[in-house]
């Protein structure tokens, strides 16, 4: 009788989820609302959960939960500590919550709602939840080993190599694309940048509290901070209105980008208790919070979705960035689908947190659910504005032009009408001179959540703080992301050159701390300068870079579990992760070809290079402009070399995991695995 | 009722405290048999060197 209730009740979700997402995709001529994406995805999740994850753990990977995992054989109290499955969910989810599944719909948003939203529920389900849940098992088995030290032992000298160098770039990449994302929605907003800087002393505040007065005790440092910050919030909009303070916060873009570049630096180098921690720990109570408040706005207030399903910029002549929607869209969504960098942090503390290895499904699958439905709430957030004004804030001015007027008539003859006087009315409301041009994602879904959270709490009066705080929200951890790994990127960059420099790899020298922090600014600060000079607006270039070393990223690590799986003996299951590999494989060196060699200068780097070469070849750009343009033609063609060497590092890697894969499969070679051996668990099921 | 809504918030606080890293000393202290503890401050400055020489946080 249970079974058969279970089972009605298990159809039930099935249904109302299919009929969410059928309403979504099929209804034309009518608006949508935002909770047919909340119910669609929901019940997509519990039903993918429920079947898929559990097959994957009981078939495909065979969990175990009478072996003891490294937290309990190896307890040390320190990295290694059994907790309690929930804590190491919010652990792990507050991790790979990142800006991504923001940004990444926000901008997608630009193909229609449809594309990005039924990527963002499939790509998850199907490639992004399975890639952390099986290589947070594959590390649990290997007492909590990184995926770097995985492709060593499992596929090879090289590839652990190749896995170590496309991490690096990722970081490079991420770092810039994410300051810039930074700079685009704080240059000339004093509000925004005197929120955001204020951010500094008051996190500095916290790492004193925390160090000197009551050592550890981060809830009370974070309770402070966060009065601290709201304070600051509200303080924006007197600073704004000061003849005085304004102008000392009002900045341009290069500016912002190299006090940010600065930032990064000193973040590197000082004690990480003084800014890098306590800023951690505030974001990871603020990101949480919001994006709960988030859920709660969206179900109250049930915004209509006023963008079309499908725009005509699917053809790849958007304004946001170009490019048709196969690949662009998934390697634009990027993050709230699949993740590469995620593999990093399910072999990295994760594994050394979980009591048991069942743990790994909730964990590991379950959390990137949840990151799932981050992104489709940042989808409903952006296309609950009015296109026009959507495109109005993430187009550039070199398409869109300058001034409100300029671009209600380029953005009205696209087929979305907008009112000069709607951005300007928008600007005031949120207390700013103009919301045009501030590409990067960041300020569109500020736009969405602030309308979501004052209809819920404040209604117009409260636009402008709620304006203010979603931009604050994003940048505090869009900077939590930029120090950690400037960090993180020092230590890698310290590893490699000490191999040839042993002096470079003592990470307790401040001459290697100083030089080893250089170098890895200097590389991400290099390619966040160039996007801020970019005529295009920096995003068009750079997020697609960005998405395509993060999807290459998630191909290594399901290159590296598909060695696993074929080395288990589970050859007939190994589809599981082999097909998410060779979708993203394909997507991403599609993309890479277009990046690099497309005809069109949008799109392509080197189309770009030639047109502004032929350009000033026949005397189109004025003398002063001429190096100016020189520096963005050498700029697109770094771009391109920098997207090859990618291209080329996924496909090396394929080669060296093909070769094995076959060697093993022949009988050429014995499938050695690097498990630790089975100890039996002491604790019985059900504890602690 | 009363009880088992105290017990569910206690539940909720501890949960909570652990995710945070607040409690992380008296987990460390709870498992340092034998050995001098280090002090409070030590513990977590030493915790904080250890956590960020990895990636902790995602795009």
């Amino acid at each position: 009788m249970n079974r058969l209730l279970s089972s009605l009740a298990w159809l039930a979700v099935a249904l109302v989820g299919a009929g969410a997402l059928g309403a979504i995709a099929l209804w034309r001529g009518e608006s949508v609302n935002g909770v047919f994406f909340v119910v669609g995805a929901g019940c997509t999740y519990l039903v993918a959960y429920r079947f898929y994850s559990a097959f994957l753990a009981a078939r495909v990977l065979s969990l175990d939960a009478t072996r003891a995992t490294p937290a309990e054989r190896l307890d040390d109290g320190r990295d290694f500590v059994p907790t309690n499955r929930w804590v190491v969910l919010g652990h792990h989810f507050a991790a790979i919550a990142g800006p991504g599944p923001l940004v990444g719909p926000t901008l997608a948003a630009q193909f229609g709602y449809l594309p990005g939203t039924l990527w963002l529920v499939a790509g998850a389900v199907l490639g992004g939840c399975v890639q952390d849940f099986v290589i947070l098992f594959f590390s649990l088995r290997r007492d909590g080993r990184s995926l770097g030290q995985m492709a060593r032992d499992e596929v090879g000298r090289r590839a652990g190599l190749l896995a170590m160098v496309s991490v690096l770039a990722i970081m490079v990449i991420l770092l810039a694309v994410v300051a810039l994302v930074v700079v685009n929605a704080l240059k000339h907003s004093p509000w925004g940048a005197f929120t955001l800087a204020m951010t500094i002393p008051i996190a500095m505040l916290m790492g004193l509290y925390m160090r000197f007065w009551r050592p550890g005790r981060v809830m009370e440092a974070s309770a402070i901070g966060f009065a601290l910050i709201l304070l600051a919030v509200v303080a924006g909009q007197w600073v704004s209105h000061s003849p005085e303070w304004a102008p000392l916060f009002t900045l341009t873009g290069p500016a912002l980008a190299v006090a940010v570049i600065v930032y990064g630096f000193a973040a590197s180098a000082v004690p990480v208790w003084l800014l890098l921690a306590p800023r951690d720990y505030l974001s990871a109570f603020i990101k949480v919070g919001v994006v709960l408040a988030l859920a709660a706005g969206i179900v109250l207030v049930r915004p209509t979705i006023q963008m079309p399903a499908l725009t005509r910029f699917v053809d790849g002549t958007g304004p946001v960035f170009a490019g048709t929607i196969f690949p662009f869209c998934f390697i634009t969504i990027a993050c709230g689908a699949v993740s590469g960098f995620h593999a990093l942090i399910s072999s990295g503390t994760t594994p050394k947190l979980l009591t048991r290895e069942s743990d790994a499904r909730l964990v590991g699958y379950g959390s990137m659910l949840m990151e799932s439905f981050v992104g489709v709430m940042a989808m409903v957030a952006a296309c609950a504005l009015e296109p026009g004004v959507y495109f109005a804030i993430n187009s550039p001015a070199g398409i869109v032009g300058t001034t409100a007027e300029q671009a209600a008539t380029t953005i009205s003859s696209w087929g979305f009408p907008l009112d000069p006087a709607t951005m300007h009315q928008l600007a005031r409301s949120v207390g700013e001179e103009t919301l045009l041009n501030r590409t990067g994602g960041a300020p569109s879904l500020a736009v969405g959540m602030a309308h979501i959270f004052s209809g819920t709490i404040g209604g117009e009066r409260l636009l402008g703080i709620w304006y203010h705080f979603a931009i604050m929200f994003e940048a505090l951890f869009i900077l939590t992301v930029l120090d950690a790994g400037t960090r993180v990127g020092r230590f890698m960059v310290q590893e490699l050159l000490g191999r040839v420099f042993p002096r470079i790899a003592r990470t307790g020298s401040w001459t290697s701390t100083l030089v080893t922090s250089g170098i890895i600014v200097g590389a991400w600060g290099y390619f966040l300068y160039q996007g801020v000079l970019d005529p295009l607006g920096g995003i068009n270039s750079l997020w697609p870079l960005f998405g395509i070393a993060n999807q290459i990223l998630a191909s290594v690590a399901l290159v590296v579990a598909t060695t696993i799986l074929i080395k288990m003996g589970r050859t007939r299951y190994v589809w599981v992760t082999l097909l998410p590999m060779a979708w993203l494989v394909t997507v991403t060196l599609t993309g890479s070809w277009q990046k690099v060699f497309h005809e069109s200068p949008r799109v392509g780097f080197l189309a770009q290079a030639r047109a502004l070469e032929l350009q000033i070849a026949d005397g189109r750009v004025s003398a002063e402009k001429v190096s100016d343009t020189r520096h963005v033609i050498f700029n697109n063609r770094l771009d391109a070399a920098v997207t090859g060497f990618l291209a080329l590092l996924i496909l090396a890697l394929l080669v060296e995991a093909a070769l094995e894969w076959y060697r093993i499969l022949t009988g050429q070679r014995t499938a050695l695995l690097t498990e630790s051996p089975y100890v039996r668990t002491k604790w019985a099921e059900g504890s602690p | 009722m009363r009880a088992r809504l105290h017990s569910a918030l206690r539940t909720l606080w501890r949960r909570l405290r652990e995710w945070s890293g607040d409690a992380a000393y008296e987990t460390y202290l709870a498992r340092a048999d034998g050995a001098e503890p280090l002090t409070r401050e030590a513990f977590y400055l030493e915790s904080l060197r250890r956590r960020y020489s990895r990636p902790t946080r995602c795009c």
